[in-house]
């Protein structure tokens, strides 16, 4: 089931709540039970058959956490070796579902074999359970878990806001959230701000993700079959995925953070306004926050961190990336994606190093200009990460790159070009290339790439235009919106909220799955 | 403000704009689905009705219950015409049920539904080599992309699949746009357009051949079709002499005969206009065994006539203006690709008037039966 669907929207959610509040009245238990319930049916609308998979996943981890988590007789040794088999038996599973196919190619391609693909399905949200559960191993391990209990545990894991796509929710924020009494009551003051989350996110997957949606996927369609896609295409199929992909995403993270508000549980926020970045470090402290926090505490690290000098750093912080690379996605592309983010970093890193020896630099930087110039480059370095991301192969993505640039030659719609007589003597002087009846779809996919720059420029987030508290709070260094607009219980906003759950109900019909599924 | 209000609030916003969206979309009617009253001026003009031209020719096909049905893809949809004085009386009402971008296996899902929701005799299928061509590694049985439709296109029992198919229309932020961009466009001669008997009087085109001129829309589209023709696409999957629309032909032939629907068959005459590129990139033999396929398949048939407008004629090599040349009008063709509703009359005039007013005879042969 996905969030933006109506049997989410209007049969399952209602039921679940409705069942949340009035076992809750009875029992906390049958509550919680309910919850877990609603979460494995949620899971199993999509395919049953891997029911089971995140059944025996959870039961796994939580036996094995709880024996590491304990004073048992096991010594320091062998708690170890059962850890690094827990996360090894972790990775293999995700490995096999995800990667086996992936891992043959290569070997066939390398070696000449033809070992040939085995047919699996990816099962839904494997990616993400099993990062929580390593976690929440690791921890165990080391004495930061406490006792919680087999039901607690399943809704951790299964929680139906978070399972599919995160936020990648951390034990320790989450758990104690589930034994409070007083989350077990109706709180209206969460219905509503839920309620208004969950529509914000609603309107950005529904509305601006899928209407931008088709002018990224016809460019990077011409892309993959070697048409050189010139200088407008590239760069609108480019800024198109760009914004798609965030408002894709953001827009699932609201709806999952407000799903879980209206029953008083409170999830971490995902993301910060990541384009409003001013260098790479700063757009992974706001994008997709709970993978950063879990790359960073469970592999960087663990490495070595910045602890063993700077090439060292610069080398884990790449394996990061590229290990973060990979986890997007079995491909060639999304590993360049992480290698390049990780290079992103260690020049970032580097140039800070530069800067901070230096007063003028130093000085320079809180300058309107200085800050115009990084968000420039951070923006643009962000979108060529995408190109590779988004792109189904290297050739495909060097093509948009390349009309990006300028490579591929200028072309512009015949039907702006004749309106405008400046521009047609400079075509004419210039013999720019001409294309027939392009104009309209030109002309939007501009339009819809110049309000959604604003919409991620200028106006706060949800977090920030809701008020709404913030538990992972080392992420809160939000910045003051351009446009200071913000939520209040009245009237207007009602009726505004209203008029936009109603256009992405409307947009229904033409919604697709969220990107990250795939993930 | 008290939650409470809040929320009822909210309910109002959302029910106030859906019951607005949904009145506005039955009204205007972009697509012609609902049959709402036509104003000129409001919605005469169906200028979204492409984008959802599936349902589109299934409610026009109820809704005319035509004796002719124009089978094909855009080269019917823009070169023939329903409405055309020269069909023969008996065989009118006849519609157009063509769409752009389609092939033989679409043609058979909409004969299916026109001879199960009327009264069909006759069916005139315009033959494509260009959408002939498939992945050589195709499946045979390749199922066709036809939206929601398929099962609508096909089963008896589709009440909540209709209910559905008008609910995804009216419930749609694309109907609510739509339905703007129609009355917005009612005044623009140059918008596009569907009529009622499913024609196509491609205003689009006029606007682009007056504002560009036919040589650079000439230009423009062989180059497409140049790119198309360089891609491995064959007529036949891999080491067989068969493929999905050879396959759909065959059943759509059978079709015909099982409901006894004349069918006639006609080679587009757009193909003699790209001879020369189809010979330029070494695909004139295939080309000549696309038809010599066709040929074999219509020969043991009796509901079948066949005809050949793919050959060279004064009428197909019209001279394209020069490049600059921005008044001089072609009779025959909006682009190579595509041919004017006055040779789309000829075609008419070929195959089903018996008295030929036009002095440029022959225009075609009839293959089948001889």
């Amino acid at each position: 089931m996905i969030f933006s669907s109506y049997e989410f929207i209007f049969v399952f959610i209602p039921v679940a709540l409705f069942g949340f509040f009035f076992l809750a009245r009875i029992s906390h238990v049958y509550a919680i039970s309910w919850l877990v319930f609603c979460s494995f049916f949620f899971y199993g609308w999509w395919d049953i058959r891997y029911v089971p998979l995140i059944s025996g996943s959870m039961l796994f981890n939580y036996l094995l956490g709880t024996i590491l988590g304990k004073n048992t007789n096991l010594n320091f040794q062998q708690k170890k070796y059962l850890l690094i088999a827990g996360i090894a038996a972790n990775l293999l599973l995700l490995i096999f579902f995800k990667y086996t196919n992936f891992l043959i190619e290569n070997i066939d391609q390398l070696f000449s074999t033809s070992i040939g693909f085995i047919y699996i399905t990816l099962p839904l949200a494997i990616s993400f359970f099993t990062f929580q559960q390593i976690a929440y191993l690791v921890d165990a391990y080391q004495g930061k878990t406490r006792e919680y209990s087999l039901l607690h545990y399943s809704l951790f894991v299964t929680f139906f806001p978070q399972l599919i796509a995160g936020p990648i929710v951390h034990h320790k924020e989450m758990l104690p959230q589930f034994s409070l009494d007083i989350n077990k009551k109706i709180r209206l003051q969460n219905i509503v701000k839920g309620t208004t989350i969950f529509v914000i996110g609603f309107f950005k997957k529904a509305v601006i993700a899928d209407g931008i949606a088709p002018y990224s996927n016809k460019i990077f369609m011409i892309a993959q079959s070697d048409v050189p896609v010139p200088f407008f295409d590239a760069w609108s199929g480019a800024l198109a995925y760009t914004f798609q992909l965030y408002f894709d995403f953001s827009g699932y993270a609201d709806m999952a953070i407000g799903s879980a508000l209206l029953f008083n549980i409170r999830l971490p926020i995902n993301f910060n306004s990541p384009y409003k970045a001013l260098n790479i470090s700063d757009f992974w402290r706001r994008w997709h926050i709970t993978l950063s926090r879990f790359l960073k505490d469970y592999i960087y690290v663990p490495l070595g961190g910045n602890r063993r000098g700077n090439t060292r750093r610069y080398t884990n912080m790449m394996a990061t990336m590229i290990i973060g690379g990979i986890w997007h996605g079995a491909g060639w592309t999304f590993l360049f994606w992480g290698f390049l983010h990780g290079a992103y970093l260690t020049i970032d890193h580097s140039w800070n190093a530069i800067v901070s020896r230096s007063p003028t630099l130093l000085a320079a930087r809180a300058r309107p200009l200085y800050k115009s110039v990084a968000w420039l480059i951070t923006i643009n370095a962000v979108i060529v990460g995408w190109v590779y991301f988004r792109a189904e192969s290297f050739s495909s993505a060097n093509n948009i790159l390349s009309g990006m640039a300028g490579l591929n030659g200028l072309e512009l719609p015949q039907g702006i070009v004749s309106r405008i007589p400046v521009l047609q003597e400079l075509v004419m002087a210039l013999n720019i290339p001409t294309t027939v009846g392009t104009a309209a779809e030109f002309l939007l996919s501009y339009i819809w790439i110049g309000t959604c720059l604003l919409i991620a420029l200028l106006l706060p987030n949800s977090h920030e235009f809701t008020r709404l508290r913030w538990i992972n709070k080392e992420n809160a260094n939000s910045s003051r919106p351009i446009a200071p607009v913000f939520w209040r219980i009245n009237r207007i906003w009602a009726v505004t909220i209203g008029v936009m759950a109603a256009l992405s109900t409307l947009a229904l019909t033409r919604a697709g799955d969220f990107l990250y599924f795939q993930f | 403000m008290r939650p409470v209000i809040y929320i009822r609030y909210l309910f109002y916003g959302f029910l106030a704009t859906m019951a607005l969206a949904f009145a506005v979309t039955y009204i205007i009617d972009p697509y012609r689905i609902f049959l709402t009253p036509e104003i000129s001026g409001l919605n005469e003009k169906k200028s979204r009705a492409q984008g959802e031209i599936f349902f589109n020719r299934m409610v026009g096909i109820k809704t005319v219950q035509p004796t002719t049905i124009l089978l094909g893809n855009s080269r019917v949809q823009w070169g023939m015409s329903a409405r055309s004085q020269l069909w023969p009386q008996a065989l009118r009402p006849v519609y157009n049920a063509a769409i752009p971008g389609s092939n033989n296996q679409t043609a058979f899902a909409y004969l299916q539904y026109a001879i199960r929701t009327g009264n069909i005799k006759v069916a005139v299928l315009g033959l494509d080599y260009l959408s002939s061509l498939i992945k050589i590694n195709a499946a045979a049985d390749k199922p066709v992309i036809l939206g929601n439709y398929g099962p609508l296109l096909s089963t008896e029992n589709s009440m909540a699949q209709t209910v559905k198919n008008y609910f995804l229309r009216i419930a749609s932020i694309d109907g609510l746009i739509d339905s703007f961009l129609t009355v917005f466009e009612q005044k623009n001669p140059y918008a596009p357009d569907i009529l009622p008997n499913g024609d196509n009087p491609l205003n689009e085109y006029k606007g682009y051949a007056t504002e560009k001129g036919y040589h650079r829309l000439f230009k423009n589209y062989l180059s497409g079709i140049k790119k198309r023709l360089g891609r491995k696409d064959r007529i036949f999957i891999q080491e067989t002499d068969s493929s999905p629309e050879f396959e759909a032909l065959k059943r759509l032939i059978d079709l015909a005969k099982n409901n006894n629907v004349k069918l006639y068959m006609f080679f587009h005459p757009y193909h003699s206009t790209l001879q020369d590129l189809i010979t330029s990139v070494g695909r004139r033999e295939e080309f000549d065994n696309w038809k010599r396929r066709i040929l074999h398949i219509v020969q043991k048939r009796d509901n079948v006539e066949l005809w050949d407008f793919s050959t060279r004629s004064e009428l197909t090599s019209e001279a394209v203006p020069e490049a600059g040349d921005m008044t001089t009008r072609m009779n025959w063709y909006w682009e190579p690709g595509h041919y004017k509703n006055g040779l789309g009359e000829k075609i008419i005039s070929n195959v089903f008037q018996n008295n030929l007013p036009y002095p440029d005879r022959p225009f075609g042969n009839k293959l089948y039966p001889k």
